[in-house]
């Protein structure tokens, strides 16, 4: 294994096309649920594959069992309902949560895929998930009476979940805030939550933040408790490793 | 009283009703192939058609159009400008929505009309008269980057300037109203009411049509002493995300219009109309002489569909209520 400099990917990968008929089809009720999983098997496999011919260090499983990001927590989790179409850019669309009473974690979220991604390859596999704050943040709210009780119940539930992918094995946790950025009043929460989702996790941590104002949360954003904080850069060409020269970054960069 | 309804910005695209024109799924089958840029536009006229026969039927007294082929609030403006490029996306404030980047890399010019034709068309389906939208001119400098003027004051004053000569084929396409929308004066600090003032005070030199400033995600306080002279008919506030927006109706000149964003475009909870009309009623105790609009906080392009028309009814039967002095 490299030091240093090692190679991974975000999180999620393109599903074919032959995968995303098959959701949709799953969704009109003519495959069956195992029929589809054994299909998302069978790809999380190929993408697997890949990033080991590719050379990568640090692999993932490509969630391509996940519809999106937050729905797909939603969805199996109590307290969580998922609203229609909602669009978010041009002709893009996704269903958001909604919380319709007190979010609880009361069955395993990922575990099973990651240890099903894990056995396949002798490289380590990330746990992901999301994070308490973007969950509370990209979601409806038709419970709780503050985006703090929001956020404190999903870092619970999160930390069930980051726990349980430690007990599993997972050396290393990924757990992404990309609406961290947008709300400089709330970074202190984010912080806490972050902290609550991570309490009692010895893996190396890693948080993902994407398509957002840095000149906002920067340099606060390092009072994050995680060890690596992956930013997306290539959008605003490189622009935010001229905020480090004044502000070094002290984590891990991804 | 009578409380006037409306919109504060676009309507979601998709239909409610099993069979309507659906839009989202003409565009995935020009983008395969299957569909020609034509059957895209007659779409868009449909769902155009579809969101004011709507807004008409539920009772909103100035609807608006929608904006069906818009792929965000400012792209479809920026890129008719001259000196404007359009970048990446980047997330639109604190919304988990997106926006293509506008670059400004020359001198911002206004070279013809860009919106009016489309208003025209969409008015000639309207009973009632329609509200045209516009980006706001200071908002817009806030959310291109800018790589010709280097000081705010002129690249806003540039876009206001621009965006002025917008309004005004508007108003020669027959808009008698026009929803300005400034999310980044909810934004500004004090320092920033010179470039807020620019922007607003080139924007609106000049026009007949009546014209409301929206600040929706943000209380304009920081920035109102600014503009409150400027010529603009009316301020409007998202008083669900931004309660600090109370504070700017004792400041509001005599004869102006307050639009009460009270219906909130963000979350699908729905409102009691008991509340609203509360709240109506705690506007006009306050400031007696006012005129108000009674609005969603922002456009509801951020609910599902379903959830916008319910919270349309819900704006209509919270007016209905004030008018009659309920709460």
């Amino acid at each position: 294994m490299p030091r240093g400099l090692w190679t991974t990917t975000v999180g999620s990968f393109p599903k074919p096309p032959h995968l995303e008929k098959a959701r949709q089809q799953f969704a009109r009720g003519e495959i069956t649920a195992d029929r589809l999983g054994e299909m998302e098997r069978e790809e999380t496999v190929a993408v697997i594959r890949r990033q080991e011919a590719i050379g990568l260090d640090l692999l993932v499983d490509g969630e391509l069992y996940r519809g999106d990001m937050t729905t797909y927590f939603a969805e199996l989790t109590p307290g969580y309902a998922v609203s229609n179409p909602v669009r978010s850019y041009g002709n893009r669309y996704y269903r958001k949560p909604v919380a319709v009473g007190p979010i609880r974690r009361t069955k395993e979220w990922t575990v099973e895929w990651w240890k099903f991604a894990q056995a396949q390859t002798k490289l380590p596999i990330k746990g992901m998930l999301t994070g308490p704050y973007t969950m509370m943040d990209w979601s409806f709210n038709e419970h709780y009476p503050s985006r703090e009780a929001m956020t404190m119940d999903l870092a619970a539930a999160i930390n069930d979940e980051a726990l349980a992918l430690q007990e599993a094995g997972a050396k290393y946790i990924q757990i992404d805030e990309p609406a961290i950025s947008v709300r400089p009043e709330e970074l202190p929460l984010a912080v806490k939550a972050f902290a609550r989702a991570t309490q009692g996790i010895k893996a190396k941590t890693i948080t993902h933040i994407c398509y957002g104002d840095f000149d906002v949360i920067y340099p606060a954003l390092l009072d994050l408790p995680v060890d690596q904080i992956d930013l997306e850069m290539a959008n605003s060409r490189y622009d935010l490793l001229d905020r480090f020269r004044v502000n070094a970054f002290t984590k891990e960069i991804g | 009283m009578k409380i006037q309804t409306t919109l504060a910005g676009s309507y979601p695209k998709l239909p409610t009703v099993a069979g309507d024109v659906n839009l989202r799924v003409v565009r995935n089958r020009r983008d395969a192939g299957k569909a020609t840029d034509d059957e895209v536009a007659a779409a868009v006229r449909a769902t155009t058609r579809r969101m004011i026969e709507l807004q008409n039927r539920i009772g909103i007294d100035l609807p608006m159009e929608g904006q069906a082929g818009w792929d965000d609030a400012q792209t479809f403006v920026a890129r008719g400008l001259e000196g404007i490029r359009i970048a990446g996306l980047l997330r639109y404030l604190d919304t988990n929505t997106y926006y293509r980047q506008p670059e400004i890399v020359g001198p911002i010019r206004w070279t013809g009309p860009i919106t009016a034709g489309e208003f025209r068309e969409a008015q000639a389906l309207s009973a009632r008269p329609l509200k045209a939208f516009l980006p706001g001119p200071y908002s817009l400098y806030r959310f291109s980057k800018d790589m010709r003027y280097g000081d705010p004051t002129e690249g806003a004053r540039s876009f206001g300037e621009a965006l002025g000569r917008e309004a005004a084929a508007l108003e020669e396409a027959g808009a008698t109203w026009i929803h300005v929308e400034e999310p980044w004066i909810g934004h500004a600090r004090a320092a920033d009411g010179r470039a807020v003032r620019a922007a607003l005070e080139a924007f609106l030199a000049g026009h007949r049509a009546k014209t409301m400033i929206h600040v929706p995600f943000g209380s304009p306080m920081a920035v109102f002493d600014s503009i409150r002279d400027l010529p603009w008919t009316a301020i409007g506030l998202d008083l669900v995300g931004a309660p600090a927006g109370w504070e700017i109706l004792p400041l509001v000149p005599k004869g102006r219009t307050v639009g009460l964003g009270l219906i909130d475009a963000r979350n699908t909870r729905l409102e009691a109309p008991e509340a609203v009309a509360g709240a109506v009623a705690r506007a006009r105790g306050l400031r007696p002489d006012l005129d108000y609009h009674l609005s969603p906080t922002a456009s509801l392009e951020y609910l599902p569909a379903d959830t916008a028309e319910k919270k349309l009814e819900r704006l209509v039967a919270s007016a209905a209520l004030a008018a009659k002095g309920g709460a």
